[in-house]
């Protein structure tokens, strides 16, 4: 018998479009038909075969500005996953592993963080550190880390008195060796699960930040400040807003139908079939 | 003779935040010889199990010392208690959940000798070899616990515990989740081995029929503490505190 579990069709298609969104985001300067930041053509054009998105107030090809946007949104929500998880599952390891000081000290600290609205604390955050994209990924993850800390701390006490964990330690494990054969193993898949499903999320509050002039600053292309940008000609102009908007749109949509497809995959009720394959 | 295992006032608190004070445990003293088996029976929650963790050095005593064949191991930590564990092994109550879903019977097996420095091949095959000792074909090594059933499963904890060629064996009730021919066969089994490998047994069981066929001499727990020590045929037949007497009645209602 084996562990391996057949991915589903839709599932499947699912990551061929986050794989496709990748390729677009790695690929993005090699693909801009037009320099991004060059003010060369005439400004406002409405959408046709020479700008597949038009052009903004700027004289900026706008489908170049998104791809590049594009790449800057995916690779900062990637940036800011990455390390929010890895932060918040090493101090919620620790601290249900080793407890003390160090579990009430961060226990504590994840409290404040959770006890206020997440986005309000990143906004203020953001403005202390005046803005840019670094400062706003910062700000997001700072205050982002208490939940995975949270879900690493209360399944590493669980494992902890766990039979198998107790037969390991007699195996002579020692504590490293616990947490990386037996406890992280068991840990990361709920973790991985909150994360991918936490990227569309962050990708929005990102784009957010932006919006509100905290995030990517000009002229760097970034999806939300380019929303920001346009917010005032969207009745007259409306493709300077659809165009980032949209770009938005499909990226999130994909980075949630992977959240989903991934928990519903590693789901053990689910013996691999993901539910809207049912 | 000096005891293979010697508890020495042994007593463990269990301190629940806004509730009083549960001892578990109260003031137990044990000694346990080479090639012998010591029952210990008791209801459910007098502490069995607990004393069992204890000696096994899971659990920290709240006081009293703990002996491994004239060693105190009481405050053991990191390498000392690894070099515990060469010597010392418990087999748990229930096999499946004693092995993790995510690895193999033979990993689960053969992990003390990885981490005393055997190569991947000497463990496998060493691994195979116990496991047709335990009644179990070399195939099993790559089954994950799910895959097997309880009786199964129990003959690779016994596997696993005997692989590491330990002086002592804490056996925390390790027949009673399987049938009666599963059972009789683990029983047998620990018997060859001990009478093979001159092991010494801590038994932990309900079952005053197994403790009788089984173990040399029985100590009855109530409430955290010892209330009767003595043979199996004092215990059963002649019990002198409450607790054994109504554990000798209750087995004897079956005859």
């Amino acid at each position: 018998m084996t562990h391996s579990k057949r991915i589903p069709l839709r599932f499947g298609v699912v990551l061929g479009l986050a794989l496709l969104l990748l390729a677009v985001v790695v690929l993005a300067p090699q693909l801009c038909p037009h320099d991004p930041n060059a003010q060369t053509f005439a400004p406002l054009q409405p959408p046709s075969l020479a700008h597949w998105c038009g052009t903004d107030r700027y004289g900026r090809d706008l489908f170049s500005r998104v791809l590049v946007g594009l790449q800057t949104s995916v690779c900062a929500t990637l940036a800011l996953v990455a390390g929010i998880t890895a932060v918040g599952t090493a101090v919620g390891v620790a601290c249900g592993y080793w407890g003390g000081v160090l579990d009430a000290v961060a226990m504590r600290v994840c409290d404040v963080c959770l006890a206020f609205p997440g986005l309000v604390l990143a906004l203020a955050l953001a403005t202390l550190f005046q803005g840019g994209l670094l400062q706003a990924v910062l700000a997001l993850g700072l205050v982002s880390w208490p939940k995975y800390a949270r879900m690493a701390r209360s399944q590493t006490l669980t494992l902890k008195q766990a039979d198998f964990i107790q037969a390991a330690k007699l195996a002579g494990d020692t504590g490293g060796q616990l947490l990386r054969r037996h406890m992280l193993p068991h840990i990361l898949g709920p973790i991985l699960v909150t994360a991918t499903l936490d990227l569309g999320t962050m990708m929005m509050e990102l784009a957010g930040l932006s919006f509100l002039g905290l995030g990517a600053q000009p002229p760097t292309a970034e999806l939300g400040s380019m929303i920001s940008g346009g917010r005032s000609m969207m009745q007259t102009h409306p493709w300077v807003i659809f165009a980032p908007g949209g770009a938005m749109f499909v990226a999130v949509a994909i980075c949630n139908l992977v959240g989903d497809g991934v928990r519903d995959y590693l789901d053990p009720r689910n013996s691999g079939r993901p539910l809207y394959d049912k | 003779m000096r005891p293979i295992l010697q508890l020495d006032e042994v007593s463990k608190t269990f301190a629940v935040r806004g509730k009083p004070k549960t001892t578990a445990v109260d003031n137990v003293s044990l000694c346990l010889y080479p090639g012998e088996t010591l029952g210990l029976v008791g209801q459910s929650g007098s502490g069995k199990s607990t004393l069992a963790r204890l000696a096994a050095r899971l659990l920290d005593p709240s006081s009293g010392s703990i002996w491994l064949d004239g060693r105190d191991i009481t405050g053991a930590r990191g390498r000392q208690l690894r070099a515990v564990y060469r010597e010392m092994q418990l087999v748990f109550q229930a096999p499946s959940a004693s092995f993790d879903p995510r690895k193999t019977l033979g990993d689960g097996i053969g992990e003390s000798l990885r981490n005393q420095g055997c190569s991947k091949l000497e463990t496998g095959k060493r691994v195979e070899q116990l496991l047709e000792q335990c009644g179990l074909e070399r195939e099993y090594a790559r089954r994950y616990p799910h895959e097997v059933s309880g009786g199964e499963c129990q003959r690779a904890a016994l596997a696993r515990a005997l692989v590491g060629k330990p002086k002592l064996i804490l056996l925390d009730e390790p027949t009673s989740a399987l049938d009666v021919t599963s059972q009789r066969q683990i029983l047998d089994l620990l018997a060859q081995w001990r009478d093979r490998e001159q092991l010494s047994y801590l038994l932990i069981c309900h079952n005053l029929a197994l403790v009788e066929h089984f173990c040399h001499r029985v100590l009855v727990m109530d409430q955290g503490e010892i209330v009767e020590q003595g043979t199996p045929e004092q215990v059963i037949f002649h019990p002198a505190s409450p607790t054994a007497r109504r554990l000798a009645d209750a087995a004897s209602l079956w005859k």
